[in-house]
């Protein structure tokens, strides 16, 4: 059984046509994700007791490292080279809502062109990671002021 | 972080009641008991509020990261300037509505202070020109006293 986190994960890869080449980038989609969620819809797309640390590279979930470890003991990604992550099942289980996938969606249509520096250059102005310590867990409801960084986020539609 | 000093005006604390009328949830209530908040220093007391921790980082780390400009701004009239003092406002989003029916926090700014003036819900700003001559009067007030 994965998590709606991990599920997110796969979800995110497939989105980027099956591979991702960069792990601090799928971390950022993640965070993007489950903070723009939240921001809307008061509630993050991976489970709610997830938390996020702010890290010199911006937001990192704390069980991003084990929740890809867990997908590839299970046989869902390939890790090869290393921090490059392929979905090895064209078929996987996935329980995101439309309205989850949406936002998904959203992320990587606003952000799967950009570049690492680019991603974690965006993170650092935002509210979010501005607002806490370093090392510190970021709260979500932060994420609020998210709201007005994405006017075209209703519109969208996926 | 800067080695910012934080203070606040002592009416911001009345201002913080008003806010905490309105938002009950658990970021919006310290975690010190009354007699402990009573006699806590103002950093403290920013710090044991997790909403108004954030905001505080979020002043902080905006300037140590060269972007306060994108997270809040000077306000239209700078009669502190003189005296080494900058105003400005900042909005914060409160529920999934955003900035725009948050929260308004008034803050001043010197090459080592952070002073916090002024806080409220949207709702509790309709005034502009009140409010302006409220927080104008805190500032001169307590610069009176202080300097």
């Amino acid at each position: 059984m994965l998590t709606k986190s991990q599920q997110l994960l796969l979800y995110l890869i497939e989105l980027k046509g099956g591979n991702v080449d960069d792990k601090t980038k799928l971390a950022k989609y993640q965070y993007f994700t489950d903070f723009i969620h939240f921001a809307f819809n008061n509630i993050p797309v991976s489970e709610s007791t997830i938390l996020y640390t702010k890290q010199k590279q911006g937001p990192l979930s704390r069980s991003f490292s084990d929740d890809l470890e867990k997908l590839k003991s299970t046989g869902y990604l390939e890790e090869s080279p290393k921090y490059n992550f392929k979905l090895t099942k064209r078929v996987f289980p996935n329980k995101l809502t439309s309205k989850e996938k949406k936002t998904a969606q959203f992320v990587i249509s606003k952000y799967g062109n950009l570049n690492y520096q680019e991603l974690v250059s965006i993170c650092h102005s935002q509210e979010p990671y501005l607002s806490a310590d370093q090392k510190a867990i970021i709260e979500f409801f932060t994420a609020y002021n998210l709201v007005d960084e994405y006017p075209d986020y209703e519109q969208f539609k996926n | 972080m800067s080695n910012l000093k934080i203070s606040v005006i002592p009416q911001f604390w009345k201002d913080w009641k008003q806010v905490h009328k309105k938002h009950k949830s658990r970021e919006y209530a310290t975690i010190y008991t009354d007699i402990e908040f009573s006699s806590a220093s103002d950093e403290a007391r920013i710090d044991s509020i997790s909403v108004l921790n954030a905001i505080k980082n979020s002043i902080v780390n905006g300037i140590n990261e060269g972007c306060l400009d994108g997270q809040s701004f000077p306000y239209d009239k700078q009669p502190f300037l003189s005296r080494g003092w900058q105003i400005r406002k900042k909005r914060w989003g409160t529920d999934t509505a955003g900035k725009s029916s948050g929260l308004r926090i008034i803050f001043c700014l010197n090459d080592s202070d952070l002073l916090f003036v002024y806080i409220a819900t949207k709702a509790n700003c309709a005034n502009e020109k009140l409010l302006e001559k409220e927080f104008m009067g805190r500032i001169n007030d307590y610069l009176s006293i202080s300097t």
